[in-house]
C-alpha cells in the first residue's frame, strides 16, 4: 500500500490520462496527421505506465523538491492575474501593480519600508525604460 | 580581396559593426527579444548606405543577438534565443556555484571562436559549401531531428525515463494547431489562438524562467552566488579552459557552420549537435549539466558559427538559413543586389567587404562581451531577490507579448511554467520537453514528405535507409546512444578484473 503513495505515480498516472487523450484524439484526423499525435501519445501511455511500475515494483529513491511551496504558488497566481489582466489594463500600469505585488511576495524578512520603496522605485524605472524601447524604438504596440 | 578589406576598416564601418555588436547583444539578452527582432528593426536604417555597410550592420546586429543569448541562459536559466538551450545546461550550474563571470567570458570568447570560423567557411568555401545544403531533402532533416531528439537520453543520464517522457510531452505540444502536412486542427479546443501551434520563445520563456522565478521565493538562499569582491573577468582562467578544450572548440565551431549551411536548423540544433559530441568525447562526461565549462565551449561556439554558416545558403542560393537571414536576403533585394553564385563574381567587393565586416564584427565582441558580462554578472548577482524577481517577471512578461504582439502568447507562457514547476518538483526537467517541442514539426515534416516521396518512388526503404547522408546522421544517433552504454560497460569490467585478480 506504502508503494501507492511513492511520488511518481501520481505524474505516471497524469500521462497515462494525457497519451489516452491524444491517442482518442488523433483517432479523428487524416492518416498523415495522426502520426505524431499517437506517438507522442503512445509514448506518454507507455512511460507513465513503465514509470508507475518503476514506483510501485522498486520503490526507487526520489528527491523531494527543495524549499516552500505556498509562497512559489502565490506568485503563480501573480504571474497568471498579470497575464489575464495584461491587455485589459495596459502593460505599464499591469506591471507596476504586478511588481510591487511580487516584490512582497518574494521578501522572506520583514520588509522594511526603505527597502521596499528603493526596489519598487529601481522595478518603476525598469519599467518606464522598457516601455520607452519597445514601444518608440522597437514599434512594439504595447496594450 | 585587399580592396575589400580596406573598405571594411573604414571608421564608418567599424563604428557600425561596433554598435551593431553591441545592441544585438543587448537584445539577444533580453528573453522574448530575438535575433530576428534585432535585425528586423535595423533594416530599415540600412536602405540609406551603401549595401556593403548595410550588410555589415546587419550582420553585427545578428552576430551579437546570438551571442547575447548566453547572458539570460548563464544568469537566469532562461535562453534569450533557442540557439542559447544548451548553453543554460551548464552555463546556470556555474552561475549558481559563483563561476558565472568565468562561464560569461568562457561564453564570449568561445562565440568569438566559432563566428570567426563561419565567417572563414563563407570567405573561402561559400559556393562548394552551398551544394551541401542542396543535397538535405526531407528525409535528411528527418533523421537529424531524431539525431537531436536522441539527445534527451544523454541529457537525462540518471533519470533517463523521466527524460523521454519530457521528451514525448514535448513532441505532444508540438502537434496542437495546424498539421504542418495535410492541414487537420489538432488539439485547439476550438481556440482561433492556438492554430498557429504553441510559439517557441514564450514557451521557452515558459518553461524555463518561470521555475526559476518561482524557485526563488521557495527559499532564502541567493539567486546565484555572489562575484567574489575585486574580481576582474577571470579572462586567464577562461583562455586556459578553452585552450584546454581547443579540440572541442574547432569541433563545435565546424560542427555549427556545416549546421548552419541547412536551412531552417538554426542555432539551436547547432548548439545542441556540439554540445553532444563534447559530451560524448569527453572524458569528464558526468560533469555535464553540473556546470561543465566544455559544454558551454560546444554551444556557444557552435550558435554564433551559424552566422557564417547561414549566410553561405543565403548569399550562393539564395535560400535563408534563418529568419535573420531571410531578412538580410530582402534587404539584399532592396538594395538592387541579385543573390547566387555569381554575386561572389559580379559584386565581390560588397561581398567580400561584407564578409570582412563581419570578421572583424565578431572580433569586436570581445570587448564589447566582456564588458557588458562583467556588468551584468555583477548587477545580477547583486541585486535584492525581491527586485530580480519583479524585474524578471516584467522582462518576460514583455518577452511573451513582443513577439507577435499576442495576449495569448502571455497566458500561455505562465501556463507552460506552472507544467514546469510542477514537472519539476517531481524530477522532470525542461529540456526533454524543448527538445520535443522544436524538433517535433522538423521530425514530423521531414517524415511525412519522405513518406510520400518514398512511397511515390515505390522505395519507401531506400529514400529513408539507402542515402548517405541519412546513414550517416543514423550511425552518429546510434554512436550517441550506444556509445556511453559501451564505455560504461568497460569501465566496470576494468574495474571488476583487479577485485578477481
Amino acid at each position: 500500500m506504502d508503494k501507492l503513495r511513492h511520488r511518481d505515480v501520481i505524474p505516471s498516472l497524469v500521462f497515462v490520462l494525457l497519451g489516452g487523450f491524444f491517442i482518442f484524439e488523433a483517432r479523428s484526423m487524416t492518416t498523415f496527421g495522426a502520426v505524431f499525435p499517437m506517438l507522442a501519445g503512445g509514448g506518454m501511455l507507455i512511460g507513465g505506465l513503465a514509470l508507475c511500475g518503476r514506483a510501485v515494483l522498486f520503490d526507487p529513491i526520489s528527491q523531494r523538491p527543495v524549499g516552500t511551496f505556498g509562497r512559489p504558488l502565490l506568485l503563480l497566481l501573480v504571474l497568471l492575474l498579470w497575464a489575464l489582466a495584461l491587455p485589459m489594463i495596459g502593460f505599464a500600469e499591469s506591471a507596476l501593480l504586478a511588481a510591487v505585488t511580487v516584490i512582497l511576495v518574494a521578501t522572506q524578512e520583514t520588509p522594511r519600508a526603505k527597502t521596499i520603496a528603493a526596489q519598487i522605485l529601481g522595478v518603476a524605472i525598469l519599467i518606464a525604460v522598457i516601455t520607452l524601447i519597445f514601444g518608440t524604438l522597437l514599434k512594439v504596440q504595447l496594450p | 580581396m585587399l580592396d575589400a578589406f580596406v573598405s571594411a576598416v573604414t571608421p564608418f564601418n567599424l563604428l557600425l559593426a561596433l554598435v551593431g555588436v553591441f545592441l544585438g547583444t543587448i537584445i539577444g539578452a533580453l528573453p522574448g527579444l530575438s535575433a530576428t527582432m534585432a535585425v528586423a528593426v535595423l533594416v530599415p536604417f540600412t536602405f540609406t548606405m551603401d549595401p556593403a555597410s548595410g550588410l555589415i550592420a546587419l550582420g553585427a546586429v545578428y552576430t551579437g543577438a546570438i551571442y547575447g543569448g548566453a547572458y539570460a541562459a548563464i544568469l537566469v536559466n532562461t535562453p534569450g534565443t533557442p540557439a542559447a538551450i544548451a548553453t543554460a545546461l551548464d552555463g546556470f550550474p556555474m552561475a549558481k556555484r559563483g563561476d558565472g563571470d568565468l562561464a560569461v567570458t568562457i561564453s564570449c570568447f568561445a562565440s568569438a571562436t566559432g563566428g570567426i570560423i563561419g565567417a572563414l567557411a563563407l570567405l573561402v568555401v561559400a559556393p562548394p559549401l552551398a551544394t551541401i545544403a542542396l543535397k538535405f531533402g526531407p528525409v535528411e532533416y528527418f533523421w537529424l531531428a531524431i539525431f537531436g531528439l536522441s539527445l534527451i537520453a544523454v541529457l537525462s543520464k540518471g533519470a533517463t525515463l523521466k527524460g523521454i517522457l519530457g521528451g514525448f510531452i514535448g513532441l505532444a505540444l508540438s502537434t496542437v494547431g495546424s498539421a504542418v502536412v495535410g492541414g487537420d486542427v489538432r488539439y485547439t479546443f476550438g481556440q482561433p489562438a492556438l492554430l498557429g501551434g504553441i510559439h517557441i520563445i514564450p514557451a521557452l520563456i515558459g518553461l524555463y524562467c518561470v521555475p526559476v522565478l518561482l524557485g526563488m521565493v521557495a527559499t532564502n538562499d541567493p539567486h546565484i552566488e555572489q562575484a567574489a569582491a575585486g574580481g576582474s573577468n577571470r579572462i586567464g582562467e577562461a583562455l586556459r579552459l578553452l585552450w584546454r578544450s581547443k579540440f572541442n572548440l574547432i569541433r563545435s565551431s565546424v560542427v555549427g557552420t556545416v549546421v548552419g549551411i541547412l536551412p531552417a536548423a538554426g542555432g539551436a540544433v547547432a548548439g545542441l549537435v556540439a554540445y553532444s559530441e563534447a559530451r560524448r568525447t569527453s572524458k569528464q562526461k558526468d560533469e555535464f549539466g553540473k556546470g561543465a565549462a566544455d559544454g558551454v565551449i560546444a554551444s556557444e561556439s557552435a550558435n554564433s558559427a551559424t552566422v557564417g554558416g547561414g549566410f553561405v545558403p543565403t548569399l550562393v542560393l539564395g535560400i535563408p538559413g534563418t529568419p535573420p537571414d531571410a531578412i538580410i536576403l530582402g534587404a539584399l533585394m532592396v538594395q538592387g543586389i541579385r543573390v547566387g553564385p555569381q554575386l561572389f563574381v559580379e559584386q565581390a567587393s560588397t561581398v567580400y567587404t561584407f564578409i570582412f565586416g563581419l570578421l572583424i564584427a565578431t572580433l569586436l565582441m570581445i570587448p564589447t562581451g566582456l564588458l557588458i558580462g562583467r556588468v551584468a554578472f555583477k548587477s545580477i548577482s547583486n541585486i535584492p531577490k525581491p527586485a530580480l524577481a519583479a524585474a524578471i517577471g516584467v522582462l518576460i512578461m514583455i518577452g511573451s507579448y513582443a513577439v507577435e504582439q499576442n495576449p495569448t502568447h502571455v497566458v500561455m507562457m505562465v501556463i507552460l511554467g506552472a507544467f514546469a514547476w510542477g514537472a519539476a518538483r517531481y524530477g522532470f526537467e525542461a529540456s526533454p520537453i524543448v527538445l520535443g517541442l522544436i524538433l517535433g514539426p522538423i521530425a514530423e515534416q521531414g517524415f511525412v514528405q519522405g513518406w510520400l516521396i518514398g512511397t511515390a518512388s515505390e522505395n519507401l526503404l531506400g529514400e529513408f535507409f539507402g542515402r548517405p547522408i541519412s546513414l550517416a546522421i543514423i550511425f552518429f544517433t546510434l554512436m550517441t546512444l550506444l556509445w556511453p552504454m559501451w564505455t560504461e560497460r568497460r569501465a566496470r569490467k576494468i574495474r571488476e578484473v583487479p577485485a578477481n585478480g
